[in-house]
């Protein structure tokens, strides 16, 4: 019977130091990439700088304020072209007739708490052309803000630029600022709202 | 001025007016997906034709361009796209025709975005031609630029809007009507696809979950099962599949959470007619109705 000696011996590779460290590059590399990717793809992309001033349509409005504001800016558009097809800027009759929202009340209306609109017109000292405003306020969710849509009447009309812009309260009782100066408006706690559009995300694709 | 002169001056005037667009007088419209079909017949009427870019019954979530594609493309004076993310082979095609000079329509331009409801993220819901709201401010966007292309007749192209939107409103109007009417406190939904969140919004409604983890892309078996915890963790009761893109996990989620099933259309299949735009959203409205009257106490 034959009897053999066995050996053991532990061998340590040679470069064991050089690949442990490659490793630590590579996943330091790894995890640099990703991250100066992610602050420079990611979704920080998608919304302007929002002053103190403003507030996001896309992710600072939230429910009822949401919805209401892309109905208002839907109505900016409609209430120029009324003014260019008709001449008039249109009241709460004209928005009855034509359906339009957030003015029209039926039952939407109600669900999105009943808003009350005023019309007023404002001509600011040494200026020939004034500014339309729609207020919008008394809304019975809790949660709900007020809404200011203006119209520079230079622009009524025109085909190429809305010069409208649409502000939003905290307090859904916050009573119609009482000039219509941005400044003031501002003073007043009112908030420009400020939209993530089609052509921003056609940017945002292109640059990617 | 010589008589001659004169004459020549006029036909040259006339041919030029004649032959402003590729097929003469009359300009042809591109169009990428239905809605934009339906949207540009009513902005148009008999003033302009308009040509879809690719054929009917084809995924636009998927899609390849064929070479059909390129020689249509080739024939277009302008082309309306969504250009946020849901017709992004649109762009190839028009490069490789070698029409990349073809004026483009972004209708979304002044859209005011929101991002999918019930996602995972917040990546922006590219589906603003599944609500009246986002479809009008479309429809103006579109007449506009149509009329900076085509001024002799960008006057009716703004009335023809004008009288499109009237009527989305009424039937916007008459489903409110209805829907506002149910008792909506327990409509807990659903959606298989990112695309609905436009159109509850217009109707005060959320989505709760959505079952895509990502635009056009099902889940795997890990992410269908999370989803499945979550639908019955938030109690959920309805849930929106495909009309058009039916597939069999409605089916399991159905099984294994007893949700009830209905069904949105995408509006992005069979023929594109100018009537398109308003069946399709009468059958999105009488799903909703029929789902949350299921729902009422």
């Amino acid at each position: 019977m034959n009897t053999a000696a066995v050996y053991s011996q532990s061998v340590s590779p040679s470069i064991n130091r050089w690949e442990t460290g490659l490793l630590i590059l590579a996943v330091v590399a790894v995890v640099s990439f990703t991250g100066f990717y992610a602050e420079t793809y990611g979704r920080q992309e998608k919304t302007r700088e929002i002053l103190d001033w403003q507030v996001s349509a896309y992710d600072g409005l939230q429910g009822v304020d949401q919805a209401i504001y892309n109905e208002l800016l839907v109505a900016a558009d409609e209430i120029q072209w009324m003014v260019y097809f008709y001449g008039e800027w249109p009241e709460d009759d004209d928005f009855q007739n034509d359906l339009l929202p957030p003015f029209y009340r039926d039952l939407s209306w109600e669900r999105n708490g009943s808003v009350e609109w005023v019309l007023k017109n404002v001509v600011q000292e040494g200026e020939a052309q004034g500014l339309t405003l729609y207020h919008g306020a008394n809304g019975t969710h809790a949660d709900q803000g007020a809404y200011l849509l203006v119209i520079d009447h230079k622009h009524a009309g025109g085909s190429q630029v809305s010069a409208a812009n649409i502000w939003w309260h905290p307090d859904r009782f916050a009573p119609v600022p009482r000039t219509s100066k941005e400044a003031s408006i501002i003073l007043e706690g009112w908030k420009q709202v400020v939209p993530y559009r089609g052509r921003d995300e056609v940017e945002r694709l292109q640059d990617n | 001025m010589k008589p001659v002169k004169l004459l020549v001056l006029s036909l040259l005037l006339l041919s030029s007016s004649a032959f402003a667009f590729k097929n003469g007088d009359r300009m042809m419209v591109g169009v990428t997906l239905h809605p934009y079909y339906s949207f540009v017949s009513h902005i148009v009427g008999d003033r302009a034709d308009i040509m879809p870019l690719i054929g009917a019954g084809y995924n636009p979530h998927n899609y390849n361009p064929l070479p059909d594609d390129l020689k249509r493309a080739q024939s277009l004076d302008v082309l309306v796209v969504n250009g946020i993310g849901h017709d992004q082979w649109a762009f190839e095609i028009m490069n490789a025709s070698g029409g990349s000079d073809t004026p483009l329509i972004y209708a979304n331009d002044a859209v005011s975005l929101i991002p999918v409801a019930g996602g995972t993220d917040d990546t922006v819901n590219a589906h603003t031609f599944i609500s009246t709201i986002t479809a009008i401010q479309q429809i103006y966007e579109i007449a506009r630029q149509l009329g900076e292309l085509d001024p002799p007749n960008s006057e009716q192209y703004r009335r023809n809007a004008r009288d499109y939107a009237t009527s989305l409103r009424r039937l916007k109007a008459e489903y409110t009507q209805q829907i506002a009417k149910l008792d909506a406190s327990n409509f807990r939904a659903a959606t298989m696809h990112g695309a609905y969140g436009y159109l509850m919004q217009e109707f005060g409604l959320q989505i709760v979950a959505v079952v895509e983890p990502r635009h056009g892309v099902e889940p795997t078996a890990r992410q269908l099962a999370q989803t499945i915890d979550d639908i019955k963790a938030a109690g959920v009761n309805v849930l929106f599949a495909e009309k058009y893109f039916a597939g069999r996990l409605a089916e399991t989620i159905e099984t294994e959470t007893g949700v009830k099933v209905y069904s949105f259309s995408h509006i992005s299949d069979g023929d594109y007619t100018p009537e398109r735009f308003e069946e399709e959203m009468r059958y999105n409205l009488d799903s909703l109705k029929a789902a949350i009257e299921s729902t009422a106490h």
